[in-house]
């Protein structure tokens, strides 16, 4: 049975579930033609969970056929982005090459730890899209750094990541997607005494954004102990930007310090593995380090500093 | 006889993968702790850090070694943010530390 993905013109941060839901295909499946001619604008989000899709799509035999791509408006920031290539597909490219100017990076494909430069990857990221903000470069290195290293950990690195500033917006985003197994599943088959029986995908990703709350903290010396998540969020609600996550058949979304809103995909949806936009608002960044005491202490994580005589 | 650490030298500017810090725990740090009267984490050039680094790394070694790192381990040339990311992860530690000793001792007892 072959299907047409028609993508939509635009996607931002709360348009991400409907995308995600158009990107689930029947299982009888057996070829897809991606349509691209309406695009015209996508977060860094929406970018990877196409990619992450395709992936799947071929990763379960399916036959995948790009068209519409020669129409398409946003052809050349694709091209920019690395979509194609990455994907594999050799689209000649009509113009010269130029700095991204500061707006983003090439789409990076995550691999397995061994093979992949976390620290790297998070530098030039930072680097790239926040140059001359020092404390928007150093938050940035930290969320990059904590999201990639969970679709590491608990997708084994089957993913994509994209960072971009969108001057329009003043935001900062991130955008993350895997071909995992998706949080509720890694809360199940780590043992992880987070899980019960019942456990909605909902409940997972409700769950995994709880401070101190990981599939894997209960491993013995394991380096985990699920605050990584917890903090880009609240990062996020303090900088007034926007977060957005999808897992199995539910998402979860949140605007700044509103309260979070979760929803469940329409009957018969499912999404592989987990996507992950995260986005910062720059003017409201200052002083990174007071930022994270703030969280620390709205988390219960903060030290009661009796360790001070070991630093000199 | 003193170790030094010259942490940017050993992980770059940025100290990110809770794996690699683990990792440096067990094979370098702690055979160093029963050697060295005295550990040094130099920590200038470093930037930033994750708590997945400062977890894997500090809150489980002072969980395994409480009293050797109150006596042997000093932290230099840390940045308000570094400091912060360490001193959380062993204030961590140590609350997991008291926590195994509870129920340590609530299985002696019964």
């Amino acid at each position: 049975m072959n299907r047409a993905v028609i993508l939509p013109t635009y996607v931002m941060d709360f348009d991400l579930p409907k995308l995600l839901a158009s990107l689930s295909l029947p299982s009888a499946t057996t070829s897809v033609d991606i349509d691209f001619q309406r695009i015209k604008y996508y977060v860094p989000a929406a970018v990877v969970a196409v990619m992450a899709a395709i992936r799947h799509w071929r990763d379960s035999g399916k036959d995948v056929a790009f068209v519409n791509w020669e129409e398409c408006e946003a052809v050349r920031y694709l091209q920019r982005m690395d979509f194609f290539s990455t994907l594999g597909l050799d689209i000649p490219e009509t113009f010269q090459r130029h700095d991204s100017g500061g707006d983003f990076l090439p789409i990076r494909e995550i691999k397995a730890r061994t093979a992949f430069p976390v620290e790297d990857t998070a530098v030039e990221f930072a680097r790239c899209i926040a140059p001359k903000h020092a404390d928007l470069k150093s938050l940035l290195q930290y969320a990059t750094s904590e999201l990639m290293l969970n679709c590491i950990q608990h997708a084994d690195g089957n993913g994509y990541v994209a960072a971009q500033y969108a001057p329009k917006y003043d935001m900062a985003r991130i955008g993350i997607a895997d071909c995992g197994i998706g949080m509720l599943e890694s809360f199940r088959v780590s043992n992880s005494s987070f899980y019960s029986e019942g456990m909605t995908d909902a409940d997972a990703i409700r769950k995994a954004l709880a401070p101190e709350v990981s599939s894997k903290t209960h491993l013995p010396n394991s380096p985990n102990r699920g605050v990584g998540l917890t903090i880009v969020r609240q990062l996020m609600e303090r900088s007034m930007g926007r977060m957005v996550i999808a897992s199995g058949r539910s998402w979860w979304y949140q605007d700044g310090s509103r309260r979070s809103v979760v929803g469940d995909f329409p009957p018969r949806i499912y999404i592989q593995g987990t996507l992950c936009s995260a986005g910062f608002q720059r003017d409201q960044i200052h002083m990174f380090y007071e930022m994270m005491r703030e969280v620390r202490i709205s988390l219960g994580l903060q030290t009661d500093d009796t360790f001070h005589d070991l630093f000199t | 006889m003193q170790k030094r650490f010259q942490m940017v030298r050993l992980f770059g500017p940025l100290l990110a993968d809770g794996q690699k810090g683990n990792a440096f725990r067990m094979s370098t740090i702690e055979p160093a702790l029963f050697i060295h009267e005295t550990i040094v984490f130099d920590f200038s050039g470093v930037e930033n850090m994750t708590d997945s680094f400062a977890n894997g790394c500090f809150a489980n070694l002072i969980r395994n070694h409480r009293s050797l790192i109150r006596r042997r381990v000093r932290f230099e040339n840390c940045s308000i943010l570094v400091r912060d990311f360490v001193a959380s992860a062993l204030s961590r530690g140590e609350r997991e530390a008291n926590a195994l000793d509870c129920s340590d001792r609530r299985e002696v007892g019964n």
